[in-house]
C-alpha cells in the first residue's frame, strides 16, 4: 500500500535512513555542469524586485539582476537569484543595503 | 558635492527603506501573539525557540540553523519522524488535489519536498484522464469558482489544448544551502524545466501579484519572524480563486499523546541531531519553536485577518501536524 511504498520502497524512509547511518549519507555535489550555474533567463518573466515589485533587468557581465528604478542589485549565486532585500546592493555606492544601517547614512 | 541625480536617488532609497524600516515595526505591534518584551534600547522582541531575541536577529539565527541542517535535513526527517513526515507532506498533495496546468508556489521550500511530490502527482493526473470529475477534494468549490482556474481548458477551438500551461512550480526559500540541495535534487529527479529556485524572503516575495493558482509553506511559517506578513504576500501572489495551504506542527490536543511528544521531543530529538547531524542546538531549537507557534485555532483566525475565506485546518496524527487552508475569494 501506499504506506509500505512510502516507508519501504527503493527511496523509502527506511533505507534512507540505514544508508545515512551505515553508510555516508547522499550529499548532493554541486556538479561543475554549467547549466546548474546559469541564470535562467526566462524567469525574468516571473520575478519582481522585493522592494519596487517592477520588473528586473539581467546584467550578464556582473551576473545580477538590477532595478533600475530604485538602483538596486541583487546577485546570483549558481543560477539561484538572491532576492532577500537584506542581500542586495546599492548599484551607485556599491554598499550593503542593510536595514540596521539609518536612513541619513544612505 | 554629489550630483543632483545621485542625491535624489539616494533620497528615493531614504524613503523605501524608512517605509520598509517602519511598516515592520508598526505590523510587529499589530500582531497577535507571541510574549513580547520590550528591551531598553526600544527594541521590540521576539522568540528563538525559548529564547527572547531582538526581532532584527532571528532572521539570521533562522538562516544559520537552516544552513547548518540543509545537508542532512532529508536524513533528519526521516529519522525524527521514522519516515511519517513522507506521508504527512503525501497526504498535504493528496488534499490539494491540484489540476495539471497548476501553477505553485512553494515557499520555504529549499529542498523541494512539496514541489516534487506535486509534480508527481499531476504527471500522473496528466496520464490518467484528465477530464476525471470523480478526483477528490476536501473543499466543495462550487462549479463558478473551478471554471475560474481552468478557463484555459474552455477553449473555442482545440488550439489553445494543445497550448495549456505546464505545471510549474516556483520554489522560494530565504536560504541559500537548502536551495542549492533542492535544485541539486531536481536535476537528479527530472524535474528542472518544471522547477525554478529563488533566494528571497516569505515577508516580501520577489513575485508578481495574482499570479498563482496554489500556495504552499510547509514546516517553515514558524520560522518566519512576522507570520502576518507573510500571510499578506501569500494573499497578494495568490490568483482570486486561488489557495492557501500550510502544513506546520501544531499543538496535541490529548493530554496523554502530549505527555509522550513532549519527551520525545525534548529528549529524543536533540540527541539524535547530535549523533546524525553534530548539532545538537538547531534541533533543540527546532522543538522549541513547535511550542513557540501559535495554536490552530489562534493561527487559522491571522489567516482570516489577512484576508483569506473558508478558512479552515485540519489536524493530522493528534495535532502533530496540522494543515490550514484558507481560498483568495
Amino acid at each position: 500500500m501506499l504506506c509500505t511504498r512510502t516507508l519501504l520502497g527503493e527511496r523509502g524512509a527506511v533505507l534512507n535512513l540505514a544508508r545515512g547511518i551505515i553508510l555516508s549519507p547522499p550529499v548532493y555535489h554541486d556538479e561543475p555542469d554549467s547549466t546548474l550555474k546559469n541564470f535562467d533567463e526566462n524567469l525574468l518573466k516571473v520575478l519582481t524586485c522585493p522592494l519596487s515589485k517592477k520588473p528586473l533587468r539581467y546584467d550578464k557581465e556582473t551576473n545580477q539582476l538590477l532595478s533600475d528604478e530604485i538602483g538596486v542589485a541583487y546577485s546570483i549565486i549558481d543560477g539561484i537569484p538572491n532576492l532577500n532585500p537584506q542581500d542586495a546592493r546599492m548599484l551607485k555606492t556599491n554598499s550593503n543595503i542593510n536595514v540596521k544601517i539609518k536612513p541619513t547614512e544612505l | 558635492m554629489a550630483a543632483p541625480m545621485v542625491k535624489r536617488s539616494s533620497l528615493i532609497i531614504n524613503n523605501i527603506f524608512s517605509n520598509y524600516i517602519r511598516k515592520n515595526i508598526s505590523k510587529c505591534k499589530r500582531s497577535i501573539s507571541f510574549s513580547r518584551v520590550n528591551g531598553g534600547e526600544n527594541t521590540s522582541q521576539t522568540h528563538f525557540g525559548y529564547e527572547n531575541i531582538p526581532e532584527d536577529e532571528k532572521e539570521e539565527r533562522v538562516y544559520k540553523v537552516f544552513e547548518n541542517v540543509a545537508t542532512k535535513y532529508d536524513l533528519m526527517n526521516d529519522a525524527m519522524s521514522a519516515g511519517i513526515h513522507r506521508l504527512w507532506k503525501d497526504y498535504f498533495i493528496s488534499k490539494m488535489a491540484p489540476t495539471p496546468g497548476t501553477q505553485l508556489v512553494d515557499v520555504a521550500g529549499g529542498t523541494g519536498d512539496i514541489a516534487f511530490r506535486f509534480l508527481n502527482y499531476v504527471r500522473n493526473e496528466d496520464s490518467e484522464s484528465y477530464n476525471n470529475q470523480d478526483r477528490q477534494s476536501d473543499v466543495e468549490t462550487p462549479p463558478e469558482l473551478r471554471s475560474i482556474s481552468e478557463s484555459d481548458e474552455i477553449s473555442e477551438s482545440g488550439e489553445s489544448k494543445t497550448e495549456k500551461a505546464k505545471s510549474f512550480v516556483t520554489i522560494c526559500d530565504i536560504n541559500q544551502a537548502m536551495l542549492d540541495v533542492g535544485k541539486s535534487k531536481a536535476e537528479n529527479l527530472g524535474f528542472s524545466s518544471e522547477t525554478c529556485f529563488i533566494q528571497g524572503n516569505a515577508e516580501n516575495l520577489p513575485l508578481e501579484s495574482n499570479k498563482y493558482d496554489v500556495y504552499t509553506i510547509a514546516y517553515g511559517i514558524r520560522n518566519c519572524t512576522h507570520i502576518d506578513k507573510v500571510l499578506q504576500e501569500a494573499y497578494r501572489v495568490l490568483k482570486p480563486g486561488g489557495r492557501f495551504m500550510c502544513l506546520e506542527f501544531s499543538h496535541v490536543t490529548n493530554p496523554l499523546i502530549q505527555q509522550l511528544y513532549d519527551s520525545y521531543s525534548f529528549q529524543v530529538i536533540p540527541v539524535m541531531g547530535q549523533v546524525l547531524a553534530q548539532d545538537w542546538k538547531s534541533y533543540q531549537y527546532l522543538v522549541e519553536s513547535i511550542r513557540q507557534f501559535p495554536k490552530q485555532e489562534e493561527f487559522v483566525e491571522m489567516i482570516r485577518n489577512a484576508g483569506f475565506k473558508m478558512a479552515k485546518y485540519e489536524n493530522i496524527t493528534f495535532g502533530v501536524t496540522a494543515i490550514h487552508s484558507g481560498f483568495k475569494i
